[in-house]
């Protein structure tokens, strides 16, 4: 994995994007260039910083994140998107894995798993 | 501030017993009449037989049942009087005199109804008697058996009513322990729940390494709230003071999950603190409010816990409101989550309790009421 590879995070929960940032800052090679709360806010937001990789949370108020996704994946098809939710249902995740998502993180995430999906997908 | 304990309440009543129905009674009342007919007519026979007389069958069937099917008929009456006063131990010297009336017109009634049977039988109409003659003759000559016949009814009656009154609380009784066992099941469910578990681990995670201070307290709080939860495991009713403390900690978890998003207020009456309260009774109403009323509605959002004393109960009053638009489609499971609640209320309380949910476009009220009552020395606080 090369990088500088620049992420944004979208979670309605300030301390999830805190969790992100902190393992990805740890790691190393990952540069998280935008945090949002607001999921309406995130779709501006990647569409003008043009991250290589985006971070969604499923339950948001206001827009859900699968519906974020599928928004995306209309407007940057080729963006890599990992949803990382609390919800461990086989259902969710079909889903999110239907919408075109790349990966799929359970909450409380674990370093490991998030560095060798983002060696998977950033390589 | 006077601190003077609220009067309990005086002991909610027994919920009536639904009424015997007219059908049961009927067949009920025919069936043991039948019985003592036969059993009175054989005798009739008997005596005849023993007497040397003729046997006359169909005069002693006559003479056997007559008297029973009369009191089958009357059965009904009898059944709604003992429903409607009832003899009880507290009120013997006014609904004992009233049964003696009801004895007395009853017997007058049983009379009439056998009167022409009667005075055919008795051969009085062969020779002209007139009926009213034969009336008089049956009140002044045979009024007592019928009035004991009557006590002897009244008797049955309410020990019939009485097994019933004890099976409708012993069913009672094991509809509210399923209830509590479900609200019990609910609420370990969405505290233990994965979303509201893993995401406050997460968040722990999120501090434990630059600012420790809030992931402990955090941890803290989510260890004192599954211990409140699994101690109310089998409590009907609870300090109120462990309801509050509860849902403080499930709310201040909240507020640092959703960082400034979050403000909480709590106005609570101290001296309600020690009153009892139904167990797990907040925690289903503070998760709407944080679920349905905050997470789901983009913005700040604020949930109030009030609670005060009202006209002698408690009041409580669980309020979020949102800066942004409550969607209807987020607020779906709102009045379903209550469901439980309000069916819990309705079995300790009756109708000596109140409970509403008033929703907004920026959010939602829930208010409650039941009956003030202290906490003995040694209830769970």
């Amino acid at each position: 994995m090369s990088g500088p590879w620049r992420a944004v995070t979208v979670d309605d929960e300030p301390p999830a994007l805190r969790r992100l940032r902190g393992l990805m800052s740890a790691n190393g090679g990952i540069e998280v260039v935008g945090e949002f709360t607001d999921p309406a806010a995130a779709r501006e937001g990647i569409a003008a910083l043009q991250p290589d990789v985006a971070f969604l949370d499923i339950q948001m108020p206001g827009m859900t994140g699968l519906e974020l996704l599928a928004s995306i994946k209309r407007s940057e098809p080729d963006l890599p998107v990992i949803v990382v939710t609390s919800a461990i249902d086989a259902q969710t995740r079909q889903k999110a894995m239907d919408g075109g998502a790349r990966a799929f993180l359970v909450k409380p995430i674990r370093d490991a798993e998030l560095l060798s999906h983002l060696a998977n997908i950033l390589s | 501030m006077t601190t003077q304990a609220p009067p309990a309440p005086a002991p909610r009543p027994p919920a009536p017993a639904p009424g015997l129905r007219a059908s049961r009674v009927w067949a009920a009342a025919f069936a043991a009449a039948t019985v003592l007919g036969g059993l009175f007519a054989a005798q009739e026979v008997s005596q005849r037989v023993v007497r040397d007389q003729p046997a006359a069958v169909l005069e002693s069937l006559a003479r056997g049942f007559l008297p029973w099917y009369a009191w089958a008929l009357l059965a009904p009456a009898v059944v709604v009087l003992c429903e409607r006063l009832p003899i009880r131990a507290e009120r013997l010297w006014r609904t004992l005199p009233l049964h003696a009336v009801a004895g007395a017109a009853a017997a007058a009634v049983h009379a009439a109804i056998v009167l022409l049977p009667t005075a055919w039988l008795n051969g009085e109409r062969a020779v002209g008697v007139p009926l009213w003659v034969s009336y008089q003759f049956i009140l002044v000559n045979r009024a007592v058996p019928p009035f004991v016949n009557f006590w002897f009814l009244v008797a049955v009656i309410h020990a019939v009513l009485y097994q019933r009154r004890l099976r409708d609380r012993e069913l009672a009784a094991a509809r509210l322990a399923g209830r509590l066992s479900e609200a019990e099941l609910l609420a370990l469910k969405s505290q233990l729940q994965p979303h509201f578990l893993f995401n406050t681990l997460n968040a722990v995670a999120a501090y434990v390494r630059d600012e420790p201070e809030v992931a402990e307290a955090m941890l803290a709080r989510l260890s004192a709230l599954l211990r409140l939860v699994l101690e109310s495991s089998g409590q009907q009713e609870v300090a109120f003071e462990r309801e509050l403390e509860a849902a403080r900690h499930y709310l201040a978890i909240h507020e640092v999950r959703f960082g400034g998003r979050l403000s909480v207020g709590f106005d609570v009456d101290p001296e309600l603190e020690g009153m009892l309260v139904p167990a797990m009774l907040l925690q289903p109403i503070v998760e709407n409010a944080v679920v349905h009323g905050v997470a789901a509605v983009p913005g700040p959002g604020r949930v109030d816990v009030g609670a005060r004393r009202r006209d002698g109960r408690l009041f409580l009053c669980v309020r979020n409101h949102s800066e942004g638009r409550v969607l209807p489609s987020r607020t779906r499971g709102t009045g379903l989550g209550l469901a439980n609640t309000r069916a819990r209320l309705q079995q300790l309380y009756g109708t000596a309790q109140r409970l509403e949910l008033v929703t907004g476009e920026h959010g939602a009220t829930v208010e409650l009421e039941i009956p003030l009552r202290p906490a003995p020395a040694g209830a769970p606080a």
